[in-house]
């Protein structure tokens, strides 16, 4: 893959439309699916992802880092939009010994100690021996529950609703839930286990069923254990067996054990029993002495010494054991098998670590007579988390905010000195450097480079220089960039002759982030010097602060800085010696300059050297930005300067100006020809220091680095022609 | 690796200096006001995630400087634009005034199913008005804009303002409206070059 634009010849348009139509706002973490790979861009940039999904190599499970992090982030931040509330459920576990329904359940399920506390919000009934016909045992006939369910809706009334039964042959786990939550409760499954005569006849085993009580799983085992009074260790077996072979299936498919919920109950006949003589058993349940029985029940010891039941805890037993009656009466077994009392039923929990503890709201029997066994109930409370839809939404989108902004602040940011730099007065030919200072103040490298305006090829005008012209910084990191104005004589003319103002913008863009624009400006002082002959001849006032005369009116015949420059050599240096050859003072020299441009006389510059005004006029020929004999005659030129004839016919054609300069200037150097015995300048030497300003080659042509020995000789040949000869002109 | 998103529209917001371009960029990226919002001397940039009929579409912002000195340089953003927001300020009619100028930018600077939006701002001062809603509304139907009148201070219409531009620019993708043209963008405005998936693409040894 390379980039954006050159794919899109791969694009398929029939990209798969992605199904993502999830957008619950319950379910936490939030469906980003985009596990595609191919880019288009449209013309409008839209880039669909989708069409690359094929190209995915299938063993390899992508993760979507961003929808992990928006779902930690919503975690974290939970307290927010989750609203606790309690729930009460409750417990009860009933050996009925196989007998049909005949009496009222409303002291055990409306018993007023328990909903005098508050309504349960769960009810979760299990029964034993509910059946103990061969039928139910070999043929699994289930239909003994149906009265009993009968008779539970019965006493429940109009309140609840069944959410589930379940039933292996005489064990029987029935959940029934308050109306206004039943919409609340998800994931409902159930299981059983079956560990009775050969491990699966089913009169001994367990019942399982789970749900997700809002965000709270829930899972509630019934279960009816080996009994006899010697059966412990099979009891402690039969407890790990169900706990093993129960199975429940989580939505993402992965199998969850019964201890993969917050809130684990194990209810029903356990059939342990109290290791202690019937005779002592009896006269401690007489007195009531509870606590001496307890210390010998078999339940208890064994989850002491976590031989079963490891984790689990029960409420303390205050009540008498719940075993073995006379069906219809109040009293212990007074058959002859003469079995001892014992808590034979019992209610058992568990909560995970990473769930809040239940509160504990009471643990009791019940006086209902049809059975040998009483039946028993342990309420609790449930902490219950419950999203507040709205207040989720507005978390969800705050923390897509942070992500984005995150994302935001990712982008590369750099702080620059300055967004407009004014050279102020800039001078032909004298360059002014200026900085900007660049800072990487955001959080990742950041890589700056200038860059063209639209249509432009060039980053900025000839007249301005950048560098660097691009870099790279780490966080915090400063650049200076140098910004250099310099006027010559290729970009002057826009200046002196064309009237442009002196402004530019440069775009600094940032790799990955914002572009910065930052205007340039200085003020050009108008000059003589980097001008054309044409362009100064309409000005008979000093070109600095003045405009030149319309086109209609008469102009001068020569540039009348040219006459100044030559007027101050005739009268003051015709006899120097080393005239044109000896260098003039710089600072003189700008000095000169400024006196041409503002019509100064040059005696307020005060004692001058010859030789500064010499060379102004060398320099101001040089830096016309068209040489006095025009860039296209300079072959011609060449070619006719072997011929005095032909020079001459090559002058006459020179523009009006041009001519005119020409022949001035050739009369002055002839004039200084006449002071030769002072200053000791010969006509090859003063033919080919003018030479050379008079005919310049293109700058922009090949033709400029022609420096040859042969070329240089052309040049002078043309005008010695002028200087031996007086009759050319 | 996957993106969190399946569309990228860069939108670019324009109009007047002053009339609080960019005060909706942050208001929408960073639900922020800025009171003292400097001039925007360039072209700043926000992203943000938004999701159009259960899709997530992540919006690239330019929001380009508004001084008349540097309108020359800004028609070099325009290009690649899916979504352009056209702002003037209710409080000043000159910003008004100067729409249509904008607009044929707008237009002859984008794709003809560009969305173009036109967002009357600082609907808060209502004190200050010197444009009335029925008159921009006017002139927003006359040019075929959708409109909205928000305020960057409080909050009000910005999100919607976003978001209905790219509800607009999602239908017109799946009407087809978007032709696809190869290359279209110069590289040192290629609003790909901001783009997540460039650099995310390459992590992918696909053959394409
Ligand atoms: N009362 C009010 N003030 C606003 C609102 N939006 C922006 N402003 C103010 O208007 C000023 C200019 O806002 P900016 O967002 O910087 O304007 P801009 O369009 O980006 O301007 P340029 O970057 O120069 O093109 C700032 O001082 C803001 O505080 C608004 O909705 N209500
Ligand atoms: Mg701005």
């Amino acid at each position: 893959m390379t980039d954006n634009v050159s794919d899109i010849n791969n694009i398929n348009n029939n990209n798969t439309q992605n199904n993502n139509n999830n957008n619950n706002n319950n379910i936490i973490v939030e469906d980003f699916d985009g596990v595609s790979k191919e880019v288009i861009t449209a013309s409008i940039d839209a880039i669909n992802h989708n069409s690359l999904r094929n190209s995915m190599p299938t063993l390899y499970k992508s993760v979507d880092v961003n929808a992990q992090w928006i779902a930690n982030k919503l975690k974290e931040r939970e307290n927010e939009f989750i609203e606790k509330k309690n729930m009460i459920i409750f417990l009860g576990t009933w050996n009925v010994n196989g007998k049909k329904p005949q009496e009222s359940l409303d002291a055990w399920l409306k018993d007023p100690q328990v909903v005098s506390l508050g309504q349960p919000d769960i009810y979760a009934i299990g029964f034993q021996e509910l059946d103990l016909t061969a039928e139910a045992l070999l043929l699994k006939d289930v239909s003994r529950s149906l009265p009993w369910e009968q008779h539970i809706s019965n006493t429940l009334q109009g309140d609840y609703v069944k959410l589930l039964t379940k039933q292996l042959v005489g064990i029987l786990l029935c959940v029934y839930v308050k109306k206004e939550h039943r919409q609340h409760i998800t994931q409902v499954q159930s299981d059983i286990a079956a560990v009775g005569i050969m491990g699966m006849m089913g009169n001994k085993g367990g019942v399982a069923i789970r749900f997700s009580f809002y965000n709270t799983s829930i899972c509630i085992i019934n279960s009816h254990l080996n009994a006899h009074l010697e059966n412990t260790q099979r009891r402690n077996q039969d407890m790990r067996d169900i706990s093993k072979t129960i199975k429940f299936t989580a939505e993402d498919g992965r199998l969850l054990s019964i201890y993969d919920h917050d809130q684990l109950f194990w209810i029903g006949d356990l059939n342990y029993r109290i290791q202690l003589p019937d005779h002592e058993v009896k006269e401690r349940i007489k007195k009531k002495e509870y606590h001496i029985l307890l210390e010998h029940d078999q339940l208890l010891n064994q989850m002491k010494v976590n031989a079963a039941f490891e984790g689990f805890r029960e409420p303390p037993i205050s009540f008498a054991p719940t075993y073995k009656y006379d069906a219809g009466t109040e009293d212990y077994d007074s058959s002859e098998k003469k079995r001892t009392p014992a808590w034979c039923d019992r209610v058992l929990w568990k909560t995970a670590k990473t769930a809040e503890n239940v509160a504990l709201m009471g643990y009791r029997r019940h006086e209902l007579l049809s059975s040998d066994h009483r039946p028993v109930s342990c309420s609790f409370l449930i902490k219950i988390k419950t999203v507040i839809p709205d207040k989720r939404h507005k978390v969800y989108q705050e923390t897509i905010k942070e992500l984005d902004k995150k994302e935001n602040d990712s982008m590369p940011d750099a702080a620059i000195s300055t967004n407009s730099i004014d050279f102020e007065q800039i001078r032909f030919m004298v360059p002014v450097v200026k900085n900007i200072v660049i800072e990487n103040i955001g959080q990742v490298i950041a890589r700056f480079q200038f860059i063209p305006k639209l249509d432009e090829s060039s980053l900025c005008k000839s007249w301005l220089k950048i560098s660097p012209i691009a870099g790279m910084m780490i966080p915090k990191e400063k650049i200076n960039i140098e910004l250099t104005l310099y006027v010559d004589s290729l970009s002057s003319q826009a200046f002196n002759v064309l009237g442009e103002s002196m402004d530019d913008i440069l775009i600094l863009h940032l790799e990955n982030g914002k572009d910065y624009f930052i205007s340039v400006s200085g003020t050009f002082q108008r000059t003589c010097f980097g001008n054309t002959l044409e362009s100064l001849v309409r000005y008979p006032h000093p070109v600095r602060n003045n405009i030149p005369i319309p086109p209609e009116q008469k102009k001068l015949s020569i540039p009348k800085e040219l006459w100044r420059i030559i007027d101050y050599i005739y009268n003051n240096g015709m006899k120097e010696e080393g005239l044109f050859i000896e260098s003039g003072v710089g600072k003189e020299m700008e000095l000169i300059k400024d006196c041409l441009d503002t019509g100064e006389n040059f005696s307020s510059i005060g004692p001058l050297s010859i030789h500064s005004m010499a060379e102004i006029l060398i320099r101001f020929l040089e830096n016309l930005c068209e040489p006095v004999i025009p860039f296209q005659m300079y072959q011609q030129a060449l070619d006719a300067s072997s011929s005095s004839i032909s020079c001459k016919t090559l002058v006459s054609h020179l523009p009006a100006v041009n001519y005119n300069v020409f022949f001035y200037l050739i009369s002055f150097l002839s004039e200084v020809l006449t002071y030769q015995q002072s200053n000791k300048l010969t006509p090859d030497q003063l033919a080919i220091i003018f030479s050379t300003v008079l005919l310049r080659p293109n700058p922009s042509s090949p033709q400029q680095y022609q420096t040859d020995a042969a070329t240089i000789k052309k040049k002078a040949d043309l005008i010695l022609h002028f200087l031996i000869s007086k009759d050319l002109m | 690796m996957s993106f969190p998103y399946e569309y990228i529209f860069k939108y670019i917001i324009i109009g007047d200096m002053g009339v609080g371009k960019s005060c909706l960029l942050h208001q929408f990226t960073e639900n922020k006001f800025v009171p003292d919002s400097p001039h925007t001397i360039g072209v700043e940039f926000g992203t943000r995630i938004v999701d159009v009929n259960n899709k997530k579409i992540k919006l690239q912002i330019w929001d380009t400087a508004g001084q008349e000195r540097f309108r020359a340089v800004t028609r070099s953003y325009y290009r690649g634009a899916a979504g352009a927001l056209l702002v003037y300020d209710v409080t000043r009619r000159i910003t008004y005034n100067h729409l249509t100028t904008w607009l044929t930018d707008a237009r002859n600077l984008t794709n003809p199913n560009t969305v173009i939006m036109l967002i009357g701002n600082k609907k808060d001062l209502e004190g200050q008005r010197d444009v009335t809603y029925e008159e921009a509304s006017a002139f927003a139907k006359q040019n075929g804009l959708i409109f909205v009148e928000s305020s960057a201070k409080t909050g009000e219409n910005v999100e919607e303002a976003f978001l209905r531009t790219a509800k607009l620019i999602f239908q017109s993708v799946q009407e087809g409206n978007v032709d696809l043209i190869p290359g279209g963008v110069s590289p040192q405005t290629n609003p790909t070059t901001n783009d997540p998936t460039t650099t995310t693409t390459k992590d992918n040894n696909c053959s394409c």
